[in-house]
């Protein structure tokens, strides 16, 4: 049999003997290190997962936009060595997915090869066939699309171009990387299946349709590994320069797919060119990755600050106990070494128990999170990977923080002289400093009040230890009420302030504004105004932003911009609005001068003045008068949308009446894509509620740590005080009356800082000026903060019961008896 | 004979801020093998400063103290420890026994620093805890803790013995009973045993009573005829 030392024996005794208490750091690390785990191994799990399904699915390294060129462009790119490229019909239509007149909706048409897979963005089918290359009469439908409608392999879809009906069969559902998060564009970023979908079509029947006989308006390719990117886009540049499109525009900025069109700038055909990583699918589905890394730092790092905390508090207490035994041990010929390594050892201990069971934790939730992740996006890989540096990382980082902060007072057994150690030694007073005028202060009062008073400042550090504890707890509920606040101010900012409007009545390609008399018609709407929205890309200096600038009516009931601040601000012929968001990334001032170049035909370039910035979550965009950019657009009856007010919910009828006019291309219902936006929230929830469960652990376990601390070393005076008649629920009150007073403290260090490091968090998160998703950072209402304070007084309040508990149950007998700890 | 213990002109002065305490003043002092001595004096007269100085535990202000030809005033800090691993058995007033460990345990805590260790089990059955072996501290009376005390000192199998009011919190009987051990392992395990005590009677069962005062050797009996332990009364 195994000896086991017996100071390592002792080691072990001695956590058993406190053991909720090493459990308490020990689950504190074991959160901190989990998390990192998690996260940081469910983005790195995610991000792998991501470009498997990817590669899988050949999704293409490069997309060229042109407006139209002969198949043998598409041959000649093929045959750049190691270079598999394919050309392809990109174009929206109508689906009417109403018999006679019903919903009428946006369709983007993609073309596939009608006998085999393509080898580049293949699609992957879910239910049914690939196309039979029997009749060219057939199509795919992505799955988003299908489900909502519940299109099944076998039914009928009435296609709708240009006036021109066609009825085609579906032949299967699939999915495609390029729409697991379906954009219709950056300024659409979240378009609903209801009225908007992905379809797939023969190459034959697309071009027949579009009347592109012979030619495509897309070529994607594939670099093969280890080939020069940037020889094979030259050879790429001079083979369409060879089909005259003389300009290639390499895109470092996300395309709204819709864009990736026609390019007559200045009357030269120009191609857009965009590589994987800047296709919004791609970018958006990383951006909110970015998200785990986020966390995956932020709260291990406070869990195991506060871990080193409590460590350093236990150990200083153990230590002082045990000052007896450490002089005896040095008496008996242990040296010094031995007795720091012996006190490390408590440190070592609850970092390699609290580091293993998080590793191994953090692992498997990862996997679990990455699956749930994936299974959420319905993308059918997973890919759980163990992640060695992030594993070895989070490891290290538990066991050797726990070390380091176990050090300073293990360090301190050197000072300890045995023949002095083993003296006993004198009782803590405090600081006389505080002690002599506080006591001075408190004389007034009754003994109840003053001494939990005063034994808030006998041990100082401890307190502040105790207030830290509260303040971190603290912390991470006004982070997660932060993320709240967030939400529910954009929501109310963009539902409530911005736009009122119940629709947006999309119309085809540029339309009449006319149609805001037609519809106002209609039974059931009480107003409508037209919106003009038109590709531009805005430059200043050398800073660019594409966007597109949307023309708003002069005093618009149904479309209310307002500043950052909230203040309302309407456009008018002074000049431009930007988002908030652009303001780093393009560096203008207000009332300096800005370019704006349309992305679409070739008129309307002009200098505009900034006239301000606005506030905007998704899908940022510029902001002119309606007029401005009808003037811009030299078209002064255009617009792309209608917004519509109904009296009430619209009936069927009312859709339908708007559906049938015939310019309409879809009905956004406001309605819809707010429940769209609930249901992807759902996920967020969650976080937000494990954040909010950590916080209070995080709390309960420095706490409970603290006030056990703390009554351990009172033990034999609070005997002495319940031995001489004070009653339990005295002795209770006035201990919870100590905590109280600490956690008021806390309060008073947490607000400040969970103000602050929401803030640093969301500023982190926020303001990529291309993002999709912008964040601003919050402004964190009343309610987060009577919330956390709420919060952090139960958990105050709550974690010092078992410490109660212990003193009431202590027999006076032993307690007074014990000459040493 | 050489002897086994020799101070020459030792002193320790303590300094306090602008006071100085003298705790010993200039004493020389030579103790023999297998000799059991008895220190004797008021509080404050210096007998701790005096075994702790003897023990390695605190170095003299000046003079020299060697034990068994190691000049323990030379010794590094590390020297020191090994010192009083190997040379030293020290026996306390409040027994200072490790509370997590049980009493076979603490023994072991410190046979384990040994390097002919004895064997833990038969030090407790020769301080007459064989029963009890397997019981923490708290389980046992002060007596049978000091024992549990005496068998770990001894389990290093250290040449001097040094016993600091090792009855004070004892009872007579009881505290009778440890001097009887004590004498006991002096004769038949041949320790060196220093013992204070503020109990004049027990001078009697010295081989040599060495009385203090105000840090200084106030007078050395010789007693040719030591009582036995079992007949002692204070
Ligand atoms: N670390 C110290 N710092 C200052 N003075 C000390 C220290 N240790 C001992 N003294 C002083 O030295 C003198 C001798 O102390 P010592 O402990 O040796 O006395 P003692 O004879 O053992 O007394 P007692 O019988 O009370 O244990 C005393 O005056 C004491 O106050
Ligand atoms: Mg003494």
């Amino acid at each position: 049999m195994v000896k086991i030392r017996r100071i390592n024996l002792k080691l072990l005794r001695d956590i058993w003997k406190g053991k909720i208490q090493y459990f308490a750091v020990t689950l504190i690390i074991f959160l901190g290190v989990s998390i990192f785990i998690t996260c940081f191994e469910a983005y790195q799990n995610l991000g792998i997962s991501y470009s498997s399904f990817y590669d899988r699915l050949n999704m293409a390294d490069y997309w060229v936009s042109v407006d139209q060129v002969g198949s043998n462009a598409v041959k000649d790119i093929n045959e750049i060595s190691g270079v598999e490229a394919s050309g392809r019909i990109v174009e929206d239509l109508f689906i009417d997915m109403g018999e006679g007149g019903g919903e009428k909706v946006t369709g983007r048409v993609t073309s596939l090869p009608e006998n085999q897979m393509p080898v580049i963005n293949m699609v992957q089918v879910e239910v049914g066939n690939y196309f039979s290359g029997s009749s060219g009469r057939e199509i795919l439908v992505e799955r988003h699309f299908a489900e909502y409608y519940n299109l099944k392999p076998g039914d009928w879809l009435t296609l709708e171009h240009e006036q021109v009906k066609s009825r085609l069969l579906i032949r299967g559902i699939v999915m495609s990387p390029e729409y697991i998060w379906i954009v219709k564009s950056a300024q659409e970023p979240m378009p609903t299946p209801r009225t908007f979908g992905v379809l797939f079509m023969p190459l034959r029947e697309a071009e027949k349709l579009f009347n592109m006989e012979g030619t495509v308006n897309e070529i994607t390719f594939l670099i093969a590994p280890n080939v020069d990117h940037t020889k094979v886009l030259d050879r790429v540049r001079t083979i369409l320069e060879h089909n005259y499109i003389k300009r290639m525009t390499f895109k470092d900025d996300p395309v709204e797919v819709q864009n990736r069109r026609i390019d007559i700038v200045q009357g030269i055909r120009s191609a857009y060119m965009t590589e994987r990583k800047n296709v919004p699918v791609v970018l958006i589905l990383r951006q909110k990755l970015e998200s785990f890394a986020m966390l995956a730092f932020l709260f291990p790092l406070l869990f195991l600050a506060m871990a080193s905390l409590t460590i350093y508090v236990l150990l200083s207490r153990l230590i002082e106990s045990q000052r007896i035994q450490i002089g005896l041990m040095r008496a008996m010929g242990y040296g010094r070494a031995a007795v720091i390594f012996h006190y490390l050892g408590f440190a070592l201990i609850v970092g390699v128990v609290g580091s293993l069971t998080g590793v191994t934790a953090g692992h498997i939730w990862a996997n679990g999170l990455t699956e749930l992740y994936m299974k959420q996006l319905n993308i059918p890989i997973a890919v759980t990977e163990l992640h060695w540096g992030t594993i070895l990382g989070g490891f290290a980082a538990g066991i050797f923080i726990p070390l380091a902060a176990g050090l300073i007072p293990a360090w301190s057994t050197i000072h300890i002289q045995p023949a002095e150690a083993m003296r006993p030694p004198a009782p803590t007073a405090g600081n006389k400093f505080i002690m002599t005028p506080l006591l001075y202060i408190l004389r007034p009062f009754p003994y109840y009040i003053k001494m939990p008073l005063r034994n808030i400042f006998r041990n100082f550090k401890r307190s502040l230890f105790m207030a830290t504890g509260i303040a971190s707890a603290l912390i991470m509920v006004l982070v997660a009420m932060s993320f709240v606040d967030i939400v529910d101010e954009m929501f109310s900012r963009q539902y409530g302030t911005v736009t009122k409007y119940d629709a947006m009545v999309y119309l085809q390609g540029e339309g009449a504004a006319s149609n805001v008399s037609l519809i106002s018609h209609i039974e059931g709407v009480t107003g409508a105004e037209a919106v003009l929205d038109v590709p531009y890309r805005i430059r200043f200096g050398d800073n660019k932003i594409d966007t597109s600038i949307e023309g708003i009516p002069e005093k618009s009931t149904m479309y209310n911009l307002v500043t950052q601040a909230g203040t309302k601000i309407d456009v008018s012929a002074d000049g431009v609005l930007l988002p908030y968001s652009y303001r780093d990334k393009l560096g203008a001032q207000i009332g300096d001068t800005l370019r704006l170049e349309p992305l679409k035909g070739t008129i309307g370039e002009t200098d505009m003045k900034l006239a301000g910035y606005v506030w905007s979550y998704i899908g940022g965009r510029a902001y002119m008068t309606l007029r401005d950019v009808q003037k811009l657009q030299r078209d002064s009856g255009a617009a792309t949308g209608i917004m519509v007010k109904f009296d009430g919910p619209p009936d069927s009828y009312t859709i339908e009446r708007i559906n049938n006019m015939p310019q309409v291309a879809s009905i956004e219902l406001v309605a819809d894509t707010r429940k769209m936006l609930d249901e992807q929230m759902s996920f967020f929830w969650v976080m937000i509620g494990i954040m909010l469960a950590m916080g209070a652990t995080l709390g309960a376990a420095i706490i409970f740590n603290g006030v056990m601390v703390n009554v351990t070393q009172r033990a034999r005076e609070m005997a002495t005080m319940r031995a001489v008649g004070l009653g339990d629920r005295m002795l209770s009150f006035m201990i919870s009356l100590e905590n109280i007073f600490i956690a008021a403290m806390g309060v008073v260090i947490g607000i400040p800082l969970g103000k602050y490091i929401s803030l640093q968090f969301f500023e982190a998160m926020s303001t990529n000026a291309e993002d999709v998703f912008s964040m601003s950072p919050p402004e964190i209402s009343a309610r987060s903060f009577i919330t956390a304070v709420v919060a952090a007084v139960l958990i105050m309040l709550i974690s010092q019961l078992p410490a109660i508990m212990q003193i009431t149950r202590q027999n006076l007998a032993t307690v007074t008896k014990e000459y040493s700890d | 004979m050489n002897p086994n213990v020799k101070l020459t002109d030792v002193s320790k002065i303590y300094r306090m801020g602008q006071t100085e305490v003298v705790a010993l003043n200039n004493i020389s002092l030579e103790v023999f093998p297998d000799e059991f001595i008895v220190l004797l004096g008021p509080s404050g007269s210096g007998k701790t400063t005096l075994l702790n100085l003897i023990g390695g535990l605190d170095a003299p202000t000046s003079g020299q103290v060697e034990v068994n030809s190691i000049n323990v005033s030379m010794l590094s800090r590390a020297q020191l420890t090994g010192y009083r691993r190997h040379q030293i058995g020290f026996i306390f007033q409040f027994f200072n026994l490790i509370p997590t460990l049980n009493a076979r345990e603490n023994v072991e805590f410190a046979a384990e620093l040994a390097r002919n260790p004895m064997t833990p089990d038969q030090l407790l059955r020769e301080v007459g805890l064989d029963e009890r072996m397997n019981h923490f501290p708290g389980e046992l009376s002060g007596g049978e803790n000091q024992r549990v005390a005496i068998a770990r000192a001894l389990a290093t199998d250290p040449p001097v013995m040094l016993c600091d009011e090792p009855t004070g919190s004892l009872d007579y009987e009881t505290g009778k009973r440890i001097f009887k051990l004590l004498r006991t392992l002096n004769q038949t395990r041949h320790k060196t045993i220093i013992v204070v005590t503020h109990n004049a009677p027990v001078g009697a069962i010295a081989d040599r009573l060495i009385r203090m005062r105000d840090g200084q050797i106030a007078g050395i009996t010789r007693n040719e005829h030591p009582l036995d332990p079992d007949k002692l009364e204070w």
